[in-house]
Parts: structure tokens; sequence; C-alpha cells
């Protein structure tokens, strides 16, 4: 049985997380690679970093960021975040990164999405859609939502399946930041559209929410940040929801 | 020292990691003296099946690989493991080292492809590999084909995974393991498998 996965997602700039973080239990809440292997210890299935550093360092630290994570975290971790080329997807991969997560870079230049599949595998290829409701249909927005495509993300998503991506990391503009609910009509959209898994992000608010993605969003994981960072929940409790309204979900014994 | 094998395919880093983590010492290679100096060997590996092989040959590390799976503990992870059998639809023109009999297949019916995620995998049987670990488990699996479960190939078969259908996650013939998860990514779990290899390859020595 394949289980419905639950990932938290670290804003990392400069190597330090922003948006604040709760948990007394940690010695250094802000470093990144010690929350994620918490989350890690706590039962997560994944994890993702988006890397929002602007320096022209970034390359570097997002390398020192994979390379210690992956001494401690021994679960699957993408990177996102300014990725612009093949070069900087190798790099992040060598460095010990599973994944990586491409967005403005892969509307500008589709071939990015083939070369690195063909060149790195299918499986650490995320494609990120930013999506917002135009009145007419779900709008594809690049550079961290400021810029608008035109292009339907329906369409985009088919595309990127077709490209060679090897998951599609979902993001309800819409949503995002207003502890709503995960967009489930986006969601489903796009979840009858592509034959790839899609991860569900925008909008958590609750374990319902997550509940909802899975169950009727079509949703194959859900990504999630305020409600864990902030303690909101934990990934244990999360879970033990889900599994008890019969997702299947990973279960940790701590 | 657990050699890991650089054939130039995939990340081999964090297999690395999780040994080290272990306190194991295991280092990654990509000659055949270090092969054939190494008490144990892992054949990692993510990407295409003809690929690792044609690699593997070009390297002039298939003979000492053979050798390897004949004598001496031996893991095959993820594309390791399915180079270990006969071969695999991916590229039907490249045999594998036909250790265990069968051919991969692409996944098949209304799923989605490739299997990404968490699956239990069931242990059919008790090993050393094992040890320490319930007989239903979830580990970590990135891959687009498999291979269905036969009964002719219960002897071999370590752990069945259902996704669809069900399918082999874990084989094991003497001093050779393998397994189409990712154990250096599947958590605690993942980590006593490596631990339990690592005490295959070492014995079962006081804090080694």
């Amino acid at each position: 049985m394949l289980t419905k996965r639950i990932i938290p997602c670290l804003d990392v700039k400069d190597n330090r997380v922003v948006k604040g973080v709760e948990f007394l239990s940690l010695r250094d809440a802000g470093d990144p690679v010690e929350l994620a292997a918490f989350y890690d210890e706590t039962g997560a299935d994944e994890i993702v970093f988006l890397d929002i550093t602007a320096s022209f360092q970034k390359r570097k630290t997002v390398v020192e960021l994979c390379r210690r994570t992956a001494q401690k975290v021994f679960i699957p971790f993408t990177i996102g975040g300014g990725i612009s080329d093949i070069e900087d997807i190798k790099v992040i991969l060598r460095a010990g990164a599973d994944k990586v997560s491409i967005n403005s870079a892969a509307v500008r230049d589709k071939s990015l999405i083939k070369k690195g599949a063909l060149t790195f595998g299918s499986q650490c290829i995320v494609v990120a859609i930013d999506a917002k409701f135009n009145g007419n249909f779900y709008e594809v927005y690049i550079d961290g939502g400021k810029t608008p495509t035109g292009m339907d993300a329906v369409s985009w998503a088919k595309e990127v399946e077709s490209l060679g991506a090897g998951e599609i990391l979902l993001t309800s503009m819409d949503r995002d930041g207003t502890k709503r609910g995960y967009d489930l009509e986006l969601l489903r959209l796009i979840t009858r559209s592509v034959n790839i898994p899609v991860i569900a992000s925008g909008g958590a608010g609750c374990l319902e929410h997550l509940y909802e993605a899975l169950a009727f969003g079509g949703a194959d994981a859900v990504l999630a940040a305020s409600i864990f960072h902030y303690g909101f929940y934990t990934i244990r409790e999360a879970k033990k929801y889900l599994d008890e309204k019969g997702v299947p979900v990973r279960l940790v014994e701590i | 020292m657990i050699a890991i094998v650089d054939y130039g395919m995939g990340n081999l880093m964090s297999v690395e990691k999780a040994f080290t983590y272990l306190g194991l010492n295991a280092k990654i290679v990509s000659k055949e003296s270090e092969i054939k100096k190494a008490k144990g060997v892992v054949l990692p590996g993510v990407g295409n099946f003809g690929q690792a092989i044609a690699n593997i040959k070009s390297r002039g590390l298939w003979q000492a690989i053979k050798e390897a799976l004949a004598e001496k503990p031996f893991l095959g992870i993820c594309l390791g493991m399915q180079l270990l059998f006969e071969g695999s639809e991916e590229s039907p023109e490249s045999p594998g080292f036909s250790m265990f009999p069968g051919k991969f297949t692409l996944f098949k019916g209304d799923i989605k492809v490739p299997h990404i995620g968490w699956n239990s995998v069931r242990f059919i049987k008790n090993s050393p590999i094992t040890s320490g670990l319930d007989s239903e488990e979830f580990f970590y699996f990135v891959h687009s084909y498999r291979l269905p479960f036969l009964s002719a190939y219960a002897p071999f078969t370590l752990g069945v995974s259902e996704y669809h259908e069900v399918f082999i996650a874990a084989v094991e013939y003497k001093n050779v393991f393998g397994f189409q998860f990712h154990p250096e990514k599947s958590g605690k779990k993942g980590l006593k498998v490596l631990e339990n290899f690592g005490r295959i390859v070492y014995g079962n020595i006081c804090g080694y």
C-alpha cells in the first residue's frame, strides 16, 4: 500500500529558517538542518526547503545546506527557490538533495525540465506551479507570484508531465497563507489531468484541510508550513488523524 | 571497508552518509581494486538500466562485481537490485548480472508512474538483514519498473509490496541482498537495515 505523504516546508534564507518556528525542544530552531532532523524523527515523509537566499553567495549556501542535511536527515529532501539552469540542478543533487523543485526557470525555458529529467531522472525533477484564479481559469504565476504568465495551470501541468517532470508541487496563491484550506477545485482539475504525483500546497490551517486535499482533492501529498512550525499540530497528530479517517499514512512510533 | 560502487549513476552520497551516521566504515569507490579489497559491497543506483550496465562495463567493474556477488556480503539498492536480475524492459538489449531470474517491466494499469513514496513492505521470511524490524514496515520507493511477484520467485524473495499488484521489494540469496526501496531514505527503519548489513559485513562485534 502506497501511503499519502506529509511534507513540512521550511523557508530558508542564508541558511537560517525564516518565518518563526516555535519548538522549545530544539536547541536552535533557526537551523534548517536541526529542524529537518526533528521532522524526520517525528514522522515527516519528506522535507522541502524553499531557499530564498538572494545573494551572489547563493549557490555556496545551498550546497552547504544540502551537505549538512544529508548527514543528519534520512528521508528525501527537496530544494526549491531560484534554480535557474542545469548546472544548479547538478550542484544541488551532487550535494545530497534528492529532488529539485523548479518554477520560473521551467516556464522561461521548458527544455530545462526535459534536460533535467533526461540527465538525472524524472524522479528528481519537481515542477512547482503557482496558480491563481483570474475569473476564467487558473493562471500560472512566476517570480514568486509576482509575474502572471497568461498560461492555464491545467495545460501547463500536462505539458510538464510530458516534458518529464516526476512530480508537481501545486500552490494555490488564492489560499496561500489564509489557513482556509487547500483549493480543492484547483487540485481536482490538476490531479485529474496528469498521471504523476501532485503535492498540494497553500492554505492548510487545520488537520481537516489535509484530509480534504488527500481524500477529495486527489493529492498524493500535502505540504504545510505554519500548522507544524508553530506547534499547532505535530506530524504524528496529523497522521493519527488521517489514519483514523481511513487515509493510508506511514505511522511512526517515537 | 564497505565499498559503495560509483559507476556514474545517481546519488551515492546519501548511502555513504547513512553508513557514516551509523559509525560504519564505508567509502565511495570507482576502481576494480577497491571492490576487490572491500569486506562488503553496495551497488546503489538511480537511472536507466542499459546505461548502468554500459557504465559498469566501460569502467571495467563488471568482473569485480560478479566476483563480489559470489563471495562477500552484497547489497543492491533500487536500480542496483534490478541489475542483479536477468534484464529489464527498459533496455532489452542489456542483460543484467542474472544472479536472480526474472525481467523487470514497466508498472501497468491505472496508477501513477513513477511509483514514488512510502509503501509498506511485507517480509515473508526471517533474515539477519531485517533483524529488529516488524514483518511489515514502510520504506521509501522511487521507481518505474518492477518485477511482479510469482510463486516461482518465492525461494529468493524476502519481501513484497503492493502497488496495483504485488511486486518484489526485497530479495536474499546467500550473501546477496537487494532492495527495490531506498533504505538510506527510509528514516529509522531504513537505517536499521543498513546497520544490519554492517553487522553482516563486520560480524556481531560489540561496538563495531
